[in-house]
Order: structure tokens, then sequence, then C-alpha cells
């Protein structure tokens, strides 16, 4: 059994879910809005039961040979925050939650991707140091609550971003002298800064032992917002030097991810930096700008029930638009 | 010696500790990081904190005795509260990377998940115990979750075992240490904190954390010892 937990309204979550189903398998939807009243039922000493009841019957967990995993923290669902955190939906939901995230820690299933895993995106220079342990360059970086400490790193660079040192998503921004005036307000929170480095942005998503590549062209210094800073972006799929690619793969590996993204820039003497590894990527951005079936992969690996090269037929042959390594 | 004791600015019992260490000891909480001062490089020089108004380059610590998981929007009084959950991230993420960066003894290393170590539920302890052949009481939980879900029985005649370092504390049948020490080097930790339903060698696991007990002396001095070798070795 094939396990879903998220909203079907996510988009990455119904790619896969519809590439399942493309594929011939039907899998498990824990909808996390329709499953906001089930019971569940965990045991737990040298082996590991589990049972949630739905309106559609019992799942025994056992069954399934792998998750994947979007969820959405059940205390932003809308029907949890209208109910209040003294209703019982609050609870049920809540502990439900807490409930299959310690299953999925357990289980021997696949899990796309586990929340100790993921969670090294919390703090990205606890991230980049793993990153550079295992082989890439990372920006020079420093974060501080000083004012002078900053002016100093932006002298020896030249050119200075900041964003946030958490997972909380910021937008990468370029430290200008209309920002000095306001150095003062560091002395609230450490503030993190890097080195700019030129170059040009990939974008590399990691299945199993597959990678596919996407180059971003933008003027902007986070494409992600590049419409809002006026700029345009483009995406295409290419190839990348297969040390980078296999590299992507072991930095994966490493952090126990069966599935992310792994955001590079390469300069133009060619040295390629890693700047973070999402665990839980927004492919169907880059899958519709590029074409390559993420989906598809993210689907076959889930039916293998493995992450292991070579362990199923449905890995044998490369998905459109990827590579195997 | 240079100690830092990082708590939550709410923990009553930390003050008693930090006391108990003399000068040597420093508190630091969420509160020191709205000062000036703190930098840190996580790939190159360590950097330098400022803690109680003091300023400690990172070189200068000894150890680090960790006592908070991450922190909380609720200790952000000084923060607009709009911002505290951004500024409560970015706080635990930075401390993340700092306390990582750290040459010195660290109890407990911070983990991804968590400033005190990794972050393992009841769950998680009890298969793992079972799996290194320890006697275990099944953990049991449901959704909903009955009233009285807690094993009272089994609660009110339970023991604790501590692990510091080496070093392990409590009553009872050496086989408790014994398990006790087993779990914290399988979590890969330098402070544990088990507790077992009975003293006897029947006894059987069930659950473990990190909060042992720094109100008990002997304790506060085996951490004590234990940066002191840390800072010969």
């Amino acid at each position: 059994m094939i396990l879903l937990w998220g909203l079907p309204g996510d988009s990455p979550m119904a790619q896969v879910h519809e590439a399942l189903i493309r594929m011939g398998c039907a899998p498990t939807f824990f909808d996390q809005r329709a499953t906001l009243g089930a019971c569940a039922e965990m045991s737990v000493d040298a082996h590991l039961t589990a049972t949630v009841t739905t309106d559609e019957g019992v799942v025994d967990l056992r069954d399934v040979t792998a998750t994947y995993l979007r969820p959405y923290d059940a205390q932003d669902l809308p029907a949890v925050q209208q109910a209040g955190p003294d209703s019982e939906t609050y609870r049920n939901a809540v502990q439900l939650q807490d409930l299959l995230h310690s299953w999925v820690e357990l289980t021997e299933a696949l899990v796309v991707n586990r929340p100790s895993a993921m969670a090294h995106n919390c703090s990205k220079p606890f991230q980049a140091r793993q990153l550079r342990d295992l082989g890439f360059n990372v920006p020079d970086t420093l974060i501080t609550t000083d004012p002078a400490a900053v002016i100093e790193f932006r002298e020896r660079h030249g050119r200075v971003i900041y964003k946030s040192v958490s997972g909380v998503r910021s937008i990468v921004s370029e430290l200008t002298d209309e920002h000095l005036p306001r150095l003062g307000n560091l002395r609230w929170c450490p503030t993190q800064f890097q080195e700019l480095v030129a170059g040009t942005d990939y974008r590399v998503h990691v299945v199993g032992e597959q990678t596919f590549a996407a180059e971003i062209r933008s003027a902007a210094t986070d494409y992600r917002y590049a419409g809002r800073q006026g700029h345009d972006v483009t995406i295409q799929s290419v190839s990348i030097p297969d040390e980078v690619a296999q590299r992507c793969v072991a930095v994966s590996r490493a952090m126990g991810l069966a599935v992310s993204g792994v955001d590079l820039r390469r300069t133009p003497d060619e040295k390629w930096y890693c700047f973070e590894v999402n665990p839980s990527p927004a492919f169907d951005f880059y899958q519709s700008a590029t074409g390559q079936r993420i989906d598809e992969a993210i689907a076959g690996l889930l039916i293998s029930g493995s992450d292991s090269p070579g362990t199923a037929d449905s890995l044998s042959a490369v998905t459109p638009g990827g590579h195997n390594h | 010696m240079t100690l830092v004791v990082l708590a939550s600015r709410h923990d009553q019992t930390v003050g008693g500790l930090v006391a108990g260490w003399g000068d040597e000891a420093s508190l630091l909480t969420c509160r020191d990081l709205c000062a000036e001062g703190w930098w840190h490089c996580p790939h190159g020089e360590l950097g330098a904190s400022v803690i109680g108004g003091r300023p400690i380059g990172a070189d200068q610590i000894d150890g680090v005795l960790s006592r908070l998981p991450s922190v909380a929007p609720s200790e952000l009084g000084e923060i607009h509260p709009g911002d505290r959950a951004y500024v409560a991230a970015e706080m635990t993420a930075f401390l993340s990377a700092w306390l990582s960066g750290l040459r010195c003894p660290v109890l407990n290393r911070p983990t991804a998940e968590s400033l005190m170590g990794p972050y393992w539920r009841t769950e998680k302890w009890v298969f793992t115990a079972a799996k290194l052949g320890i006697p275990v009481v099944t953990a049991r939980r449901s959704v909903p979750a009955p009233m009285d879900d807690a094993p009272a029985d089994l609660l009110s005649s339970s023991t604790e075992v501590s692990v510091v370092g080496q070093r392990c504390l409590g009553d009872g049948d050496p086989s408790l240490r014994q398990w006790a020490m087993a779990l914290a080097a399988e979590a890969g930790v330098g402070v544990l904190r088990a507790r077992f339903t009975t003293t006897d060698a029947g006894a059987a696991f069930l659950d473990a954390d990190y909060w042992v007990d720094i109100a008990n002396p002997e304790v506060s001095e085996a951490i004590l010892a234990y940066f002191a070798e840390g800072r010969h070795r």
C-alpha cells in the first residue's frame, strides 16, 4: 500500500497522486481535511503496529510500503483554526498529526521524507556545514547582531546578500547603502549575511538515484520573486557534470532524503556552490517549465518501495528528463 | 573555566545551578540574543557572544549545557507580537548553528530538530530500547487520547537513572545503569534521563529524555566534572 498524506489541492501532492494512478497504482490518501475526525491507535515495543480509522474504513499502517508526505501544520488548517485550540477538532487534529509523525519515524516503509530528515532545513547554516563537509562550495557567511561586523564583511566581499537563518521562507536581497542606517535593528535578532556569489542558478531534483537538473536564468537576486522585482525568469532542462549530479545524490542520501531539491549556482570559473537542500520541494514549478517528469519519478520510487538503486523494475528505466546515478 | 547554560528565561531551576557553579558560569537566554556584539561565521572564525552583557569569545567557552529545545515565541516579550514566531525560528536556527560550531563540550550537541539533542518521542525511545534487548513497557497511544492515558500505577513506582558522560547516577540494579548508558550511546548524547518501572533487575524501560535533575548536587557535580575533563582532553 502506498500512503499519501496531505491536501489534495497541494500541487506536488496532486501530481504525484495522478502519476501513481497513471502508473496503475491506487494509493490510500489521508486528506488532512477529511481525516480531522479520524481515530488512530499505535503500539510500540520491538514491533510497531498502528491503525487509522476514517469514514472510509480502517487502514492498517503495517500494510504501507511507501508514503509521500506533504502535510500542512494541523493548527493552520482552516477548520482547525475556526474550531479553536480548546475544541475537540483541534485536539484530534494535533494528536493525529503527532501520532503519524511518530509512526513515520519508526516505520520500515519508504518515507518521502521523514520529518527528522527534513529538519536539516530549519537552520540554513547548520545545513550548510553539512553541505561543505560533503564537498560542495558554500558562500562565506556571517550571522550577527553587530553592525560593525556587517560593514567589515561587506567591505571584504564587495557585494553581500541577506536572508533568513531558519527555514522560514524569505526573499534573498542584496545589502545596499540604503540599508546601512537600519543596521542598528540587528540587535533584535541575529541576521544572516552571505557573500554574493555571481553565476547561474540550477535546481537539481533528486529522486532516489535519479537527478533532474534545471538551469534558471534571471537578473533577479532571488529568481523565485523575479516578477515582483520586474525581471523575467527562464527555466530549462539541462545536463550538469556527472560529478555534481552524484554529489547531489550523495548529499540527499546523507541527509536521509529520498527526494530533495538542491539549489546550486555555477560561477563563471566553473565552481559549483550549494545554497540549500529543500526537503519538500515544490517540483511542479520546475516540471511545468521543463517537462521533466519528476512526479512520475517520485511515483516510481514509491511503487518500488525503496530508494536504493536497482531494487525495482520501475527504476530500471530513466524517467524522461532524468538521469540515473 | 567558562561555562554557559542555555535555558528558558522562565526556567526556575537553572538559576540555582548557575549560582552553584559560581562566577565561571553564565546563563544564556534568548534575551541575550537581543544584544549588539554577537557574530558567528559557520565556515570560518568562531565568533563572539554577549552573555549577561559580557562579551565572550567562542573559543573562551569551555562547556555548554543546553536546557532549551527551541526558542518559543512566548519568550520574546520585547519583540513585536506579530514578529515573535519569525524571530523565535531565527533565534533557534542561529543557536543550532552556533552550538554545533563550538569546539568545547556541549551537553547535548544540537540536532536539526532540537537544541537539546535528537528529538525522540516515547515510541522512538521504546522501539530503540527494545531493539537493544532492553525489557520495555509497550508504548501505546490513541486518538482521541483518553483523559487518563498516563499509566499512573507504573509511574508512581518508577525510578530514574541519569547519564552524564560516562557517569551514571541513580539507585537500583546495575543493569538499569547499563541500559541507560546503552540508550545514551545509541542516541549519541552525553546527558540522558531514563525511566524504569522499578529499581530491581526485573525492571522495564518506560521512557527517556534529557531533563536530568540539575537540582540534584550529584548531577550538577557530574556535569561540572564532565566539562572539566573536556577542558583537559
